[in-house]
């Protein structure tokens, strides 16, 4: 039979956060599963959440109703257990907890007790924006009775005030451990911490607690890997997009009409790549195991971009490249289009097409800037244009905004930088903000042509021979937006 | 006799490559495509990443290749016929190549003289294929450049087209094939330029054996006579000799025969309207072979060991980075981690009794706390007529059936004074009858209201009368829980 999990119950004072510890530690977001409300007294059961791995529960963390009566449970306890009685005081615990398991008055703490006796270790959550007070002294003291390892972790549920200091002070007396972890604001190596610190009071569990590190933190490796496979395959699926759309030849046949078909065109483009987007983005939440974020159409701040529209002005002004780096990522495609011809033409034309080509490059991107999507539409009306006789054959697509790549780029980093700053023990609206400026501005010369590379065979709808090098690029940028603040303004 | 598969660790062949692209495209483009993990792949994939974590990948494919080939047909994979192909292919333009080269020689023969234009004969059998080798060379060298910048986009253009009008000929499905296979090729073309360039260096080794197969023969079968000629002044003797000399750098100092003096090479100037110089031809004909093998066959002789020194070690480091292969590297890799909470057992309907005022929240607040129950769903009863009434009871079915998280309890919320026996008693049959009979019933009770709340405690004589009056119930699943502040 194999060795039972370690467990560790979660235990504190009612409505401190210890569901939304769990269930950001453990990456659970469906409140069905984990419920978490401002109402006290949230959590009626003792809960029992397995970390499964690899189909191999791990550890086990146990959710347990907060101390109601914890004066009168000690007082029991004190009454029972004289100071010269030699018996563990753990045995005096066990009894009270028989004696009032099924009782109203002491539900509560028969519910948080029994897995501690059952030999689970001890996590004590108190609310650091909260003081101490000396009642909280009850509670810690019942827990010192079980004899069971303990960590006492400070959450800071609200940022009004700060009492972690006197907190420290008093939880140092009773706890082999103190720690802070902030249930609505720890990420990924916050959590790893937690569980790493669970190995210095249980440390007869030490290999296998280290496995489930280990095993996350490649876990977290792999999640990466697939971001960005996920962020490549958004990109070449809005780079390469047309919208192509049959027409008759009597429908475009006057000018009204023309430009009605144009937009209808356009918008049929538009519409699909909000939508390809749309889809990109929630695989990302699906993989970072979010729910889908709430809507919000209004952007109360004005540091923020209206995260519904790709298309709005203001995302075309704020994110994507500066007009200069576009204007060199210009220079460099048309160079290199100039060099192939120096190139077949066996240096003969002294470089001259290389230079004419970065010239091109650098002047169309300064002109088109961070201009507005600039849609590229064929209408096959004009005069020598080919037209079948049946119809026309209309299309749009892609942007001709060299910017355009490079947007979609920093609102998908947005979107994931947004989904690892979400604790998934918070249960508030989740509204995605764009910031009023993106990563790709701030990525280095190199990597920014190796991207430019990219969206240059991606815009052109030409294979890209070598997937590697790219995906190696985005996930180094995946590991800086990881590890990273958000963009600062611009 | 079960078919030996190599080792996870014995490197790839091209045909087995082509084949695991086929079978990684066919899986993924299958409607049903196979996601489970062969047991010999995770039990390797485990010794592997302790044995030797960079190859790992490379292993593991081999065994997930192992395990896939093995139900199939090896006649039924592509490999071995584009394998087989790519040899054709390379006899065939070998040979032609080779005749090629003998047609070349002939060619070079001025008859009925029998004369060799030694400057023509060494331009047009070694410098050419020399100045094309150059070009090719530069072109691998700016090989990403071209490529990035679609400069042979023409020349692609052209064999697009070709293979397009080709194609349009074949059957739909043999099109299918043909396009599933371009796809797996591309993916290998790192791999599978090797072997291209080795047919080229092939062809280029047959055709200087033709070459010097046609030029011996006719040595032997012709009395051959060499000349060269020249009109401007500038290209004496002397820098004829000195061209000579450097040709002949690489055999000269063991093998001087083959280098022409400068007496022989004035002897063998023609200088029209004179004859055709008549000297012994060994110089020059020595020179000659001397130099298609040096500048011709030599060099293509060592790129053709190179390419295939390449191709092996290209067949050995064949790295599996693109999107399919990482998407395969990440299924047999996959870590799933997942919470698995037990499944909340404290769903309860609230059934609010005669129609308190009760604000929801206050309500959930006290379930909660007092009862230990998280209410999910609230019905009012006991305010209808007895039809109606009914009638409402029995609706509750369907809601505990439906609810998701389960209901596993009644809270039935009441005010003690209120206590109507007769109609609590009908009410509490209807629902035993209607719903699960054991499925526990809380009562919560209230107490008197106030201006400010409804939620009091009872008095302690209400209280007795409830008690009493629930023991007449006989019912082991009716819990009566008086409200308390806390």
């Amino acid at each position: 039979m194999p060795p039972s999990p370690p467990q560790f119950a979660v235990v504190g004072r009612i409505n401190k956060g210890k569901s939304s510890i769990l269930a950001t530690l453990v990456e659970e977001s469906d409140n069905a599963r984990i419920r978490i409300s401002a109402t006290p007294g949230e959590t009626t059961h003792a809960q029992h959440i397995p970390l499964v791995i690899n189909g191999e529960t791990l550890i086990e963390f146990i959710d347990t109703p907060g101390f109601t009566n914890a004066a009168e449970t000690l007082a029991w306890l004190k009454a029972h257990h004289p100071k010269n009685d030699t018996t563990p005081r753990i045995d005096t615990v066990r009894a009270f907890v028989d004696e009032h398991r099924g009782q109203d008055r002491f539900t509560d703490e028969c519910e948080l007790l029994t897995p501690i006796l059952a030999g689970a270790g001890i996590i004590y959550i108190v609310d650091a924006s909260k003081p101490f007070r000396p009642d909280f002294l009850d509670e810690m003291e019942i827990l010192r009775w079980t004899g069971r390892p303990r960590l006492a972790l400070i959450n800071n549920l609200s940022d009004d005030a700060d009492f972690t200091d006197d907190w420290k002070k008093h939880l140092g007396e009773s706890f082999n451990l103190t720690r802070e972890f902030n249930a609505h604001h720890a990420r990924f190596p916050e959590r790893i911490r937690l569980l790493r610190q669970l190995l210095e009071i249980e440390d007869d569990r030490k290999p296998v607690i280290e496995k489930t590190v280990r095993l996350l933190e490649d876990e977290w490796e792999q999640r990466r890997g697939e971001a960005a496979d996920i962020i490549l395959d958004l990109l070449d699926s809005c780079l390469r997009y047309r919208a192509v759309k049959n027409v008759a030849a009597q429908n475009v046949t006057r000018d009204f009409q023309k430009k009605k078909a144009a937009e209808e065109i356009k918008s049929l483009y538009i519409d699909e790549i909000k939508k390809r987007e749309a889809a990109g983005h929630d695989r990302l939440t699906k993989l970072y195991k979010h729910n889908a974020p709430d809507s919000e159409t209004d952007s109360p701040d004005d540091n923020l971009v209206d995260p519904a529209d790709l298309f709005a002005e203001e995302t075309w002004q704020f994110l994507g490249l500066t007009k200069w780096q576009l204007a060199v990522a210009g220079a460099i495609t048309g160079g290199a289009a100039g060099a192939g011809i120096d190139i077949a033409a066996g240096g003969t034309a002294l470089g001259i097409p290389a230079a004419l080509g970065a010239a091109a490059g650098l002047t169309a991107s300064l002109l088109k800037g961070r201009s507005l999507a600039n849609i590229k539409v064929d209408l096959p009306f004009l005069p020598g244009a080919k037209a079948s006789p049946g119809g026309a054959q209309l299309s749009a697509g892609p942007s001709r905004n060299p910017n355009f790549p490079w947007i979609l780029l920093d609102r998908a980093l947005s979107h994931l930088h947004q989904l690892l700053l979400r604790a998934h023990g918070r249960r508030d609206p989740f509204i995605i903000q764009h910031q009023r400026s993106g990563y790709t501005s701030k990525l280095d010369a190199h990597t920014r042509r190796t991207l430019q590379k990219h969206f240059h065979l991606a815009l052109k709808n030409k294979p890209t021979p070598d997937t590697n090098e790219i995906f190696q690029t985005l996930t180094k940028i995946l590991q800086t937006v990881e590890d990273g603040q958000p963009p600062p303004n611009s | 006799m079960p078919t030996r598969f190599p080792s996870a660790s014995a490197p790839w062949t091209l045909e087995e490559l082509i084949n695991f692209e086929h079978l990684l495209r066919a899986n993924t483009q299958s409607s049903t495509p196979t996601t489970d993990i062969p047991e010999e792949v995770l039990v390797g994939l485990t010794t592997l990443s302790k044995t030797n974590p960079e190859n790992a990948r490379r292993q593991a494919f081999r065994l997930w290749f192992n395990s896939k080939s093995r139900s199939l047909d090896p006649g039924k994979l592509p490999g071995a016929t584009v394998v087989k192909s790519l040899k054709t292919a390379g006899t065939l333009i070998a040979l032609l190549f080779f005749l090629g080269g003998i047609s070349l020689v002939l060619g070079l023969i001025q008859r009925p003289e029998n004369t060799v234009n030694v400057p023509l004969f060494f331009g047009a059998t070694v410098l050419v294929q020399l100045a094309l080798l150059l070009v090719l060379l530069v072109g691998a060298l700016f090989r990403h450049t071209i490529l990035r910048t679609g400069t042979l986009s023409l020349l692609q253009n052209l064999v697009r087209t070709f293979v397009s009008n080709l194609a349009r000929r074949a059957s739909p499905e043999r099109r299918e094939q043909s396009s599933q296979l371009k796809n797996d090729l591309t993916t290998l073309t790192p791999v599978l330029r090797w072997p291209i360039v080795s047919i080229t260096q092939s062809a280029a080794i047959a055709f200087n054996l033709g070459l010097l197969l046609a030029f011996i023969a006719s040595l032997a079968f012709t009395d051959l006579r060499f000349y060269w000629e020249s009109t401007p002044a500038f290209a004496a003797d002397s820098t004829l000799h000195q061209i000579t000399r450097a040709v002949a750098t690489p055999w000269s100092a063991w093998f001087p025969q083959a280098s022409p003096s400068l007496e022989q090479i004035a002897a063998t100037r023609f200088e029209p309207p004179n004859p055709f110089p008549n000297y012994p031809a060994e110089p020059w004909y020595l020179f000659l072979v001397a130099a298609i093998v040096a500048w011709g066959l030599i060099p293509r002789l060592i790129l053709r060991i190179l390419c295939a020194i390449a191709g092996r070690n290209a067949l050995k480091q064949v790295a599996f980075t693109q999107r399919h292969h990482r998407d395969l590297w990440r299924h047999l890799t996959a870590i799933d981690v997942h919470a698995d909470p037990e499944e909340p057992a404290d769903g309860a309907l609230v059934l609010n009794w005669n129609g308190i005022k009760l604000d929801p929240d206050h309500l959930r607040t006290h379930i909660l706390q007092q009862l230990h129950l998280n209410p999910l769903a609230t019905e009012t009863i006991g305010t209808l007529p007895a039809t109606e009434e009914s009638e409402l009871i029995s609706s509750l079915h369907s809601i505990v059936i439906a609810s998701s998280p389960p209901i596993n309890a009644l809270a039935l919320v009441a005010e003690s004074w209120n206590l109507i026996p007769a109609r609590f008693t009908e009410t509490h049959t209807q629902l035993r009858t209607t719903l699960d009979p054991h499925l526990p019933l809380h009562i919560l009770l209230l107490g008197n209201p106030t201006n400010s709340t409804p939620f009091t405690p009872p008095s302690n004589e209400d209280l007795k009368v409830w008690n009493h009056y629930a023991d007449t119930l006989k019912d082991p699943a009716l819990h009566l829980h008086p409200f308390h502040p806390r």
